[in-house]
């Protein structure tokens, strides 16, 4: 894969080379690059069928970058371009099938390095070409602001939509319990920005498509790594004649009426909440079996803090430990009266969404309410 | 599935039996056999949140077997128990079923159309040698002196040792029913499906004889798993409690091997011809739990 950082315009237009194949079957009759400061456009193409009885006029704009933002605007350059008898066309890296219907349902033309396309002319000429995988990794500063430690950003505009500054943001982020520097806060950001899900005037931020950045969020969420290894609660290895991947589980019988919260509560560096699918039954009408599920930062520490006795049965265990680094599991969580740190609405969903059927149907419910209560 | 998805079509036969055997002196009388194990399936789809070792829902194959026969394991105070025999038989009776002219006394048998019989079978551990009141030989059960035609026989079932220990009693329908501990149960049947199976593998046998044997060997090891993943947690802390109780005896010990030889590991028989009914983690989960009560030879 080429990292775009690489490429410019300059030679992505020199892929328009006059009598070859622009994107099957159409071919390049002329080309006219553009490159002065005071242009409007960066070229003028003449694409034409291979028996060349009629010819087709486009506009061209090109961008080194492919992200939405990066497309509108070239959208808009190539359509203020445009001159009598001319159709606009952009050009970049890559085209997902996304983009290119986009495009189409604009009626505007677009090309990339890749072999994906679309060619429209209204009511004469409709070409398009995709499935092509993207060969240009983008180069801009946060690749992926919807996983991992950047996407507590995403969290915390879902659940506030308008932040008057950037400091103000990422100090909401901090008290949640996100690690992120400001500038980290500021690459997220961008990133959304340029996704076209969050737009910024003035320093301040404004979440612009909750429903896509849901989606986004959905999508690129993983099921937290569970890091802990085989053993005991004393961390000796399990004897069994019948070895088994599920001894690492650590489900563990409470003595009766134990506060187990307050017992994690009291180690301060341990890092502990009840997981999304465990704390589904908080937000919506849920039942489910099965031992509740605890999020922990060490294990080690946790099993000294509850004492208790391990059970290799999971549905009988009172509580289920996990460890965790996801910091998703410990961001943005929710303390009842008697002290136990509830996975947040979002956290939930995560979880319901990519879970099982039934899971799922209740993922349904959750994320109503979070679009509901982001635009109120 | 929910339990009103199964019709049980013995429910009107055996239904008003056990009624009537649970109102007197034959309320401790166990339901063994795969009867027994349809209608725990059928509690435990109605009692969904009853945590087990694996719940119904992850069943591959939750369908229940079909059977036509009731095993009903007997407690030997009720053997030696004059009056207790005379209201036992009286209620077999009253419900139409007639001692069997192949095994008088312990099999029961009720004419339901021209073409289909049901059977009600009562089986008993061995008595000890210090057991008052009862005589016993490797086919039968029985009280001594014998009340002749007024009272029944239990079949000798050697492996239904412990059955007496911590059984497990639900209600389906207005009906309560107690089946016996998982350990003995287990026994019981994985003793039956080792038994088909050699059979099946036997080459001497003829291969109509090793087809059926084969059959019927998987049918009883898909019974001990599904016994298995049935357990509740109370059924679970009970069972080191009749290990203990049991683990010095031959049948156990029979059985220990039994689970070590063909349902240890996915190369085994057992593996390989129930492994699709069960995913890998549910599979382990049950393999472990026999494990851990079979590990416990003395």
């Amino acid at each position: 894969m080429v990292k775009n950082t690489q490429i410019n315009e300059e030679s992505m237009l020199s892929r328009f080379k006059v009598g070859e194949v622009l994107l099957p079957p159409l071919v390049v009759r002329t080309c006219l690059i553009l490159g002065g400061p005071t242009e409007k456009a960066d070229a003028r193409v003449e694409l034409a069928m291979p028996d060349g009885h009629e010819v087709f006029r486009f506009v061209v704009e090109a961008k080194a970058r492919a992200t939405p933002q990066a497309i509108q605007l070239a959208v808009a350059q190539a359509r203020a371009a445009r001159e009598e008898g001319e159709w606009p066309m952009i050009q970049v890296p890559y085209l997902s099938p996304e983009r290119i219907l986009e495009l189409e349902k604009e009626g505007v033309s677009g090309v990339d390095l890749c072999g994906n396309g679309v060619v429209v002319v209204p009511g004469r000429l409709w070409v398009v070409r995709v499935g092509e995988p993207n060969r240009y990794r983008d180069s801009r500063p946060l690749s992926n602001p919807y996983r991992g430690r950047s996407a507590m950003v995403a969290r915390m505009l879902l659940k506030r939509p308008r932040w008057p500054t950037l400091s103000e943001l990422a100090a909401a982020i901090a008290a949640a319990g996100g690690e992120l520097s400001l500038p980290q806060v500021s690459k997220a950001v961008q990133a959304m920005v340029e996704d076209l899900i969050v737009s910024k005037e003035s320093g301040s931020i404004t979440l612009r498509d909750p429903l896509r950045l849901l989606d986004k969020l959905g999508s690129e969420w993983r099921k937290p790594r569970q890091t802990w290894k085989s053993g005991d609660v004393a961390g000796r290895p399990v004897k069994s004649q019948f070895p088994s991947p599920l001894h690492s589980r650590r489900g563990l019988r409470l003595p009766k009426g134990m506060d187990w919260a307050r017992a994690l509560s009291l180690a301060p560096s341990l890092q502990w909440a009840v997981t999304g699918a465990s704390s589904a039954t908080r937000y919506a009408t849920f039942s489910q079996g099965g031992p509740r599920q605890i999020a922990v930062s060490n294990l080690g520490l946790a099993l000294s803090q509850l004492g208790g006795t391990p059970e290799p049965v999971p549905n009988f265990s009172d509580v289920e430990l996990m460890e965790t680094e996801d910091p998703g599991l410990f961001f943005g969580t929710e303390t009842d009266e008697n002290g136990v740190r509830w996975a947040g609405k979002l956290q939930a969903w995560l979880e319901l969404q990519a879970g099982d059927a039934r899971q799922q149907d209740t993922a349904k419910d959750l994320r109503d309410q979070i679009l509901k209560e982001v635009r109120e | 599935m929910s339990s009103l998805d199964i019709h049980d079509e013995m429910r009107p036969i055996f239904g008003p039996l056990l009624s009537d055997l649970n109102a007197g002196q034959g309320k401790n009388i166990l339901v063994a056999g795969g009867y027994g194990l349809f209608l725990k399936q059928i509690w435990l789809l109605g009692n969904p949140d009853v945590p087990v070792i694996v719940p119904i829902s992850q069943w591959r194959d939750n369908t229940p077997r079909v059977t036509k026969d009731l095993d009903l394991v007997v407690g030997l105070d009720l053997i030696s128990n004059a009056e207790a025999q005379k209201e036992i038989l009286k209620i077999i009776a009253k419900h139409g079923f007639k001692v069997s002219e192949k095994n008088p006394r312990w099999q029961f048998i009720k004419v339901v159309s021209e073409t289909r019989n049901v059977i009600v079978e009562l089986h008993a551990p061995f008595p000890a040698d210090n057991e008052r009141g009862l005589q016993a030989d490797r086919i039968r059960v029985k009280r001594k002196p014998s009340l002749g035609d007024r009272g029944f026989h239990a079949r000798t079932n050697p492996e239904a040792i412990g059955s007496e220990l911590s059984p497990f009693g639900f209600e389906v329908e207005g009906m309560a029913i107690q089946v016996p501990n998982p350990v003995t149960w287990s026994i019981m049947k994985l003793t039956a499906a080792d038994d088909r199976w050699k059979h099946a593998e036997n080459p001497d046998n003829t291969e109509e004889f090793r087809s059926f044997s084969r059959a019927q060997a998987i049918k009883h090891a898909q019974d001990v798993l599904r016994l298995v993943a049935m357990v509740n947690r109370d059924e679970s802390d009970a069972a080191p409690v009749v290990v203990d109780a049991v683990k010095t005896t031959s049948e156990f010990k029979k059985a220990a091997l039994i689970v070590a030889e063909s349902f240890a590991h996915g190369e085994q028989w057992v593996s390989q011809v129930l492994s699709e009914n069960w995913s890998a983690e549910s599979l382990t989960l049950i393999r472990d739990t026999l494990g851990g009560w079979f590990s416990q030879t003395a």
